[in-house]
């Protein structure tokens, strides 16, 4: 099969699936192997980012999904009447970076981390299913684990929990 | 002649010490202990004064730093002993702040990404239906159609226009209480029964229901035990505890 045509198969499976498509199943759709599937859909990312499409493809974790660009958030509100979504409080924000890079890790980790109770925040960020729990700490209490979700990766715009920069962050105070 | 006071609000007391540090613009390993327990006193006294409530967290703190400080004034025993393994509160504290400025900064980051990306939509997935092939559509017009909708219309209508039936509503020949009593009685005799010879005689559906959920009420309240060896095999009854006593 032409690459092309590949492509244009791939692009429809996408269309009908909304939700991000496993490499896996585009591979088998195609009947090629996952690699081969891998280097079209990154081909065709690039291309609808080439043409300025008001779609583009993304990658979390090892599944694609076209979404619109974030450029033409405020155009969709307009259409759909709907309101910007409510940004994340500083609260959940931080709780948000400590369990990203912990993960999985415990309240009472995060808890001692920012020196505050984290109960609302993190009841904030299962709500908004950007974190899960991802089980129980084998320890007294048997503490539940939270780890974030691969929403959390989309609403952030990563590929993988790799993407986060690294912590080791500038020491200016 | 009042005035405004204007607070930052703080997310917990070791973001109120990243801010007085920056603000003293020293880098967080500097920090002198004496001057920014007093900055905090400060704070905390600001939020009394202005009627805030001050969480825990900033009391603990406080009581931390206080502790920090005092233990800088006292002069230190002279026979200072090797196994002072404990480690420094200031350097742990240090090390706290530089940890949460960390992932600060990381949550600062976050920020900005979502900003940018939460502008970004996507589709549900599609409901694609499967029709089924196993339905045929043969050899069916819309005059078949019609004549379907005209017959249900007429049903429907013959319906409306008949009379009301009068019906006599029966009492229920057998209450679960009855049952559960006459089982009762009949277990004290006999200490056990098999459900086909508690059904044998009046077979109709409404009697075995009863039986049945007689059966479950006295498992329930643990007057009886019943056992069966396989499914649909016929059950075993026993009368167990102490209910029974004083039968045989």
């Amino acid at each position: 099969m032409e690459e092309q045509q590949m492509m244009a198969i791939a692009e429809a499976i996408l269309f009908i699936a909304g939700d991000p498509v496993p490499v896996g199943s585009i591979a088998a759709v195609l009947d090629i192997d996952d690699d081969d599937a891998r280097r079209l859909m990154e081909k065709m990312a690039a291309s609808y980012a080439l043409q300025h499409r008001g779609l583009q493809l993304i990658r979390v974790n090892d599944s694609y999904q076209l979404v619109t660009r974030p450029e033409y958030g405020e155009y969709i509100r307009k259409f759909t009447g709907m309101d910007k979504e409510q940004p994340l409080s500083r609260a959940c924000l931080e709780t948000l970076a400590i369990i990203a890079y912990n993960q999985p890790v415990t309240k009472a980790d995060i808890e001692q981390l920012r020196g505050v109770k984290c109960d609302h925040a993190i009841a904030v960020l299962l709500d908004k299913n950007l974190i899960c729990e991802v089980g129980r700490l084998d320890a007294p209490g048997k503490p539940k684990l939270y780890g974030t979700t691969d929403l959390f990766l989309k609403s952030f715009g990563l590929s993988s929990i790799h993407d986060l920069p690294s912590l080791t962050s500038q020491q200016d105070a | 002649m009042g005035y405004q006071v204007r607070l930052e609000v703080f997310e917990g007391p070791l973001d109120l010490l990243l801010h007085l540090i920056s603000k003293a613009k020293i880098n967080i390993e500097d920090i002198s202990i004496s001057e920014i327990t007093a900055q905090y006193m400060d704070y905390l006294s600001q939020m009394q004064a202005l009627d805030i409530d001050i969480a825990s967290e900033f009391m603990v703190m406080a009581a931390t730093l206080l502790h920090i400080k005092s233990s800088r004034l006292l002069p230190k025993p002279a026979s200072q002993q090797p196994e002072e393994q404990e480690p420094d509160p200031q350097q742990q504290l240090i090390q706290r702040l530089k940890e949460y400025k960390k992932y600060k900064d990381a949550a600062e980051w976050l920020r900005e990404r979502h900003m940018v990306y939460s502008g970004m939509y996507s589709k549900l997935p599609e409901e694609l239906i499967d029709t089924g092939e196993n339905v045929k559509f043969s050899n069916v017009t819309k005059e078949d159609l019609a004549q379907a909708m005209m017959a249900l219309l007429n049903k429907k209508k013959a319906s409306q226009e008949a009379q009301p039936v009068v019906r006599n509503i029966k009492p229920e020949p057998i209450t679960l209480q009855d049952r559960i009593n006459q089982l009762t009685a009949l277990l004290v005799r006999r200490g056990k029964v098999l459900f086909s010879q508690l059904v044998r005689k009046r077979f109709s559906r409404l009697y075995v229901v009863v039986t049945f959920l007689a059966l479950l009420e006295m498992v329930n309240k643990g007057w009886i035990v019943v056992q069966q060896s396989r499914p649909f095999s016929d059950i075993f009854i026993q009368r167990k505890g102490s209910r029974w006593k004083n039968s045989r």
